[in-house]
């Protein structure tokens, strides 16, 4: 049985073409809008959102983190599926509650077999991200971890498969797995509770660098998004 | 007269004379110790200046025992030594036998002390032509190894460029070829190449990255916040960059990677490892030998310059290169366990 989907991206060829392409997913939802989807009430496995949604014909739509507030408030899984590729910004989606962060950049195959995972309730999260986690962990800006917590991300920072960070510590890789999501939910809360200016002191960056990305408490997500939008150049609402 | 020719005769060619000669020597020696009865008393034969051809006949037999014949040696001591039997006369048997005894001993303690003397010499120069043939042969394999380090990227690169590819790409590699092609006229020219003439010290970070950046194909995740600020010494630095050049050209070429991972470490002493990972095809090391780029390139050069560098792959699992700095060994022990 295939896993449910619904997609949420503002630009209607893409929604049609996910259709198309994602033979391995059951698509039941295809909306231009977190709003659209919720009033809908669709039961999905996994929600795959589009980061960017506000454009000239729906401007005041939630977006961005914002959107995948909503979606975590009314229990959908979401997969962020999008164009964006800063990693404090991939960063900040993990921090809001997604489990899924893909590329648009993968191949379809590779896009699709990522989504699936996260329908069946596993967590995707991009390399660049799981740096960021390492180093504030490294730095001891989060001290939630265990030992055998730790041991695991320094092996997925590198790069190592589930398969690999298994073997050489001496577990099964469905363990892994469950303790690899236990991790990402640990780290998604820790994070979320941290400050643009706690990370930028525990990365090096300089003060102020993180808040035009990171949003600042959960009431002006959606702010953060809308005013980024209009900093975009027109056209760009496809992202 | 005879002393001083074979002396000098030995001085100016600076070596010994040879066989020919050493027998003469002897020969001389017996003839001299053989006509000394007719020309001496017998009371002026032993113990006295006049009779002079026993010393004379053991400094032939010091001198000529670097003769190379055993034969010759031997058959000239034993010669010396009759013949001095002979020159003593019945004084041998007389009250001066012991002087006697003690002085044939002399003869034969001094041949085989000066025989082994030459023995090990001889054996010294061996050892040293040998020590020369082998510094040779590492001078010319440490040549062919610089070839191979400095031409290997660049034939791979040569190799890509005669594919077809797209605009974007083969522009990056015609950019990588400029550097390869400036570093094969500087090797050919006998100079150092231009990045050896910084002469300061580089971090870590921006030379990963530069390295990366001839490889946006590839999409590589650098991960280097960990340990971007470390200094590298120059040599090391463009080893690291070299390797690093090679190990990408592997993976464009060989690996169908999908991701690929490159992640920078360093830990409180200062220590620091650079994780390369991708996720293609790998390979079995035990039945599929190390090509030139990973034996030389990547592992000789840096293990040259006391890095670390350890190559993990599993075939259908991808492979995983560390590269890191001396460290303690608990430390790798602890680096190993978890990644």
């Amino acid at each position: 049985m295939k896993p449910t989907a619904a997609i949420v991206d503002d630009v209607p060829l893409i929604r049609e073409a996910f259709e198309l392409l994602m033979t391995r997913l059951d698509v039941v939802a295809s909306v231009s809008t977190v709003e659209e989807l919720v009033r809908g009430r669709h039961d999905v496995d996994v929600v795959v959102l589009d980061l960017h949604l506000a454009n000239g014909g729906q401007p005041d739509v939630r977006q961005g983190v914002a959107a995948i507030r909503v979606l975590r408030e009314h229990n959908y899984q979401v997969c962020v599926y999008s164009q964006e590729e800063r990693r404090f910004v991939l960063a900040a989606c993990l921090a809001a509650g997604a489990s899924g962060i893909v590329p648009k950049a993968l191949p379809t195959e590779r896009a699709e077999q990522l989504i699936v995972e996260v329908a069946a309730g596993g967590t995707v999260i991009p390399q660049p991200v799981v740096g960021i986690l390492e180093v504030l962990v490294r730095r001891g800006c989060i001290t939630v971890l265990s030992e055998r917590q730790r041991q695991i991300l320094h092996g997925r920072a590198r790069g190592l498969s589930y398969a690999q960070v298994a073997k050489r510590l001496f577990l099964s890789e469905s363990t892994l797995r469950g303790y690899w999501l236990d991790l990402v939910r640990s780290l998604s809360d820790s994070l979320r509770d941290l400050t643009p200016g706690e990370i930028e002191r525990t990365l090096g960056l300089t003060p102020g660098d993180l808040l035009d990305v990171w949003p600042r408490g959960a009431a002006d997500g959606k702010d953060w998004w809308l005013h980024q939008d209009r900093t975009r150049p027109r056209g760009t609402g496809s992202a | 007269m005879a002393s001083l020719g074979v002396s000098t005769a030995t001085l100016v060619q600076r070596r010994p004379l040879g066989s020919a000669v050493a027998t003469a020597d002897f020969a001389l020696a017996c003839v001299l110790l053989l006509v000394g009865p007719l020309v001496l008393v017998p009371e002026e034969r032993l113990g006295t200046w006049i009779g002079f051809q026993p010393a004379y006949a053991l400094s032939i037999v010091i001198t000529a025992s670097g003769v190379r014949s055993l034969a010759l040696w031997a058959g000239g001591l034993l010669g010396v030594i009759a013949c001095y039997v002979i020159y003593l006369g019945d004084r041998v048997y007389e009250a001066m036998a012991s002087t006697t005894a003690g002085n044939i001993l002399t003869y034969v303690v001094y041949a085989l002390v000066c025989r082994m003397f030459f023995g090990y010499t001889r054996r010294i120069a061996r050892d040293a032509d040998a020590s020369r043939a082998l510094a040779a042969e590492l001078a010319r394999r440490e040549e062919e190894r610089r070839a191979q380090v400095v031409l290997h990227n660049g034939v791979a690169l040569m190799r890509l460029l005669t594919e077809p590819t797209t605009g974007a790409l083969r522009a990056r590699l015609i950019d990588q070829a400029e550097v390869e092609l400036r570093r094969m006229r500087s090797y050919l020219n006998g100079r150092p190449g231009p990045d050896d003439a910084t002469g300061g010290r580089v971090t870590l970070g921006p030379l990963v990255e530069r390295v990366c950046y001839r490889f946006a194909d590839l999409r590589v995740d650098t991960l280097l916040d960990l340990g971007a600020e470390t200094e590298l010494p120059p040599d090391q630095a463009e080893a690291l960059e070299r390797a690093l050049e090679s190990l990408l050209l592997n993976i464009r070429t060989h690996s169908r990677a999908r991701e690929v991972v490159l992640h920078a470490d360093r830990d409180e002493a200062g220590a620091w490892t650079l994780t390369l990972r991708d996720d293609g095809v790998g390979f079995d090391p035990s039945s599929a030998p190390l090509g030139v780029g990973l034996r030389q390139v990547v592992v000789g050069e840096l293990r040259r310059l006391g890095l670390h560098v350890e190559i993990e792959s599993v075939v259908g699992e991808g492979t995983t290169v560390m590269i890191s700095s001396p460290r303690q060994k608990q430390d790798r022990s602890r680096l190993r366990g978890v990644a």
